[in-house]
């Protein structure tokens, strides 16, 4: 089980997605914005936000596999940032029991 | 052309025409462990270019046959002048050839957090799949495999996708990494690279020849149908008239004896070609400086040209590039297309020792003017007998 992810924590995911991909796909992090395609807008593709959570793993005290996660990605379709930042708030939120939650 | 002299066609073919060698001492690893310890390694300009114009995440997700494919490529499509509006992407085809390097390449060192990628790092068929991506090509693409004819035999299966109406426009070549101890030691077991350590290690058709030596290397080249290229007034650099493709049924390693199966793909290229075999002026050998292979070439030459083999201008380029393998059919045909169209024929250096057995004018040491030249041939063959011969005209 996890924890209740607060309003100002969603808002700094999203600041460390943003980063991250600035950083990864080159391009300047105020182009980015929660309705920012990954891969139509940035170029990135659909493995990058399986890197995200390993990047984030530590911070944010995720200990889902990723094998978990990628079943949670086969649901739910993630194309923007936004949507992204949601499914990893709710990796936080519920832990291993996403999938079975589903 | 990504070459060990020169990562344009321009800087390679001008190399040639002097006879330079892009052949030295290994440097990108410690070859101390191999027996052969020179190769042709591709000049430091290539890996600042692709530092400087490739994206970063590419280079997690890709091993160098790719990279320099679309160095290659993007060459390819710059010196063509297309434009989008001249391509209907639906009806542009991919075709490369490579004997597989991109899954022997571990001195290729990843990008940390590149391990996770290798499934795709490492699948051939990613040659050709960035290449579609780059230029949103859309037609069939694909990377097919015949050891140093993969990118004749590309060549030639591009043409058919042309010829059969599929595509209009195929972007088609070879590439390969070589440079990697394991292949190198594993290329000294089969005895089939030399040992020599100087710059003239590689010297095809001497009688002094040892064996081939490694090299990395690619090439891009643009076919498209005559009513393409003349709708949109683009440059012509020569006509592929037709190919021959044949299997030994042999053996994996040795040749079929004296080359009555490379003679057969010649003989196969000049039918599909249609035109008689004394308008050949030129032929890009195949020219592997192995004793054997080099022997049953010119056996193979004679066998189909008769007396008009002793005309033929028959240079190997290899010579200069070392042996790039998978690009090395691909290089030999825009070798073949610059000399037809220039009338200059690069040379066979490091040739020093003529071999009774192998008498043929093989452009010793120095390019040559060729006025007239009109019809060339290219050959390659690879282990598992792959044999491709291809007939260009001007």
């Amino acid at each position: 089980m996890g924890r209740v992810v607060s309003k100002e924590e969603r808002q700094q995911i999203f600041e460390d997605i943003r980063q991250f991909l600035a950083d990864e796909l080159e391009v300047d992090p105020a182009e980015i914005t929660e309705a920012t395609d990954v891969v139509n807008d940035l170029g990135g593709d659909s493995v990058i936000f399986l890197e995200i959570v390993e990047e984030l793993r530590a911070k944010y005290g995720i200990q889902v596999e990723v094998r978990t996660i990628g079943q949670l990605m086969l649901r739910k379709a993630i194309s923007n940032i936004g949507e992204a930042v949601d499914v990893l708030c709710e990796v936080i939120e519920k832990g291993e029991e996403l999938v079975e939650a589903e | 052309m990504v070459t060990p002299l020169g990562i344009t066609t321009q800087e390679t073919w001008d190399a040639m025409l002097q006879g330079k060698s892009g052949v030295r001492r290994i440097t990108k690893f410690d070859p101390s462990s191999c027996q052969t310890q020179f190769g042709g390694e591709l000049p430091d300009e290539f890996y600042q270019w692709e530092r400087k114009h490739l994206p970063k995440r590419l280079f997690k997700q890709t091993v160098r046959t790719a990279r320099i494919m679309l160095k290659a490529a993007e060459e390819a499509m710059q010196d063509s002048g297309m434009v989008s509006d001249d391509l209907q992407s639906d009806r542009c085809a991919v075709v490369m050839g490579s004997s597989g390097s991109s899954i022997r390449s571990p001195h290729d060192m990843p990008e940390p957090g590149a391990e996770k990628f290798k499934i795709i790092r490492e699948m051939v068929n990613a040659i050709s799949s960035w290449v579609t991506m780059k230029y949103h090509l859309q037609g069939p693409s694909y990377t097919l495999s015949a050891a140093c004819a993969s990118g004749s035999y590309a060549v030639a299966n591009g043409c058919d996708l042309i010829r059969w109406g599929a595509s209009d426009v195929a972007l088609v070549g070879g590439v390969d990494t070589l440079l990697t101890e394991n292949t190198i030691l594993r290329g000294n077991f089969l005895q089939v690279l030399s040992r020599a350590d100087h710059p003239k290690a590689m010297r095809p058709f001497d009688f002094k020849r040892t064996g081939f030596v490694p090299a990395d290397g690619g090439c891009c080249l643009i076919l498209e149908s005559e009513e393409h290229v003349r709708a949109r007034n683009g440059k012509v650099y020569a006509f592929i008239e037709g190919y021959g493709t044949v299997s030994e049924a042999y053996n994996i390693f040795l040749p079929f004896p004296h080359g009555k199966a490379m003679a057969r793909a010649m003989a196969s290229a000049l039918l599909q070609a249609g035109i008689p075999k004394e308008d050949v002026g030129l032929i890009c050998a195949n020219g592997t400086a192995t004793i054997i292979n080099d022997f049953y070439e010119t056996q193979a030459i004679k066998e189909v040209f008769g007396e008009h083999a002793y005309r033929l201008l028959v240079p190997a380029v290899k010579s200069m590039t070392g042996h790039t393998v998978g690009a090395s059919g691909a290089i030999a045909v825009s070798v073949a297309a610059m000399a037809l169209c220039t009338g200059c024929v690069p040379p066979t250096i490091n040739y020093e020792h003529p071999d009774p057995d192998c008498d043929l004018n093989y452009v010793p040491n120095y390019m040559v003017h060729a006025e007239g030249l009109h019809a060339a041939m290219v050959n390659a063959f690879g282990f598992g007998g792959h044999n491709c011969s291809i007939v260009l005209t001007k």
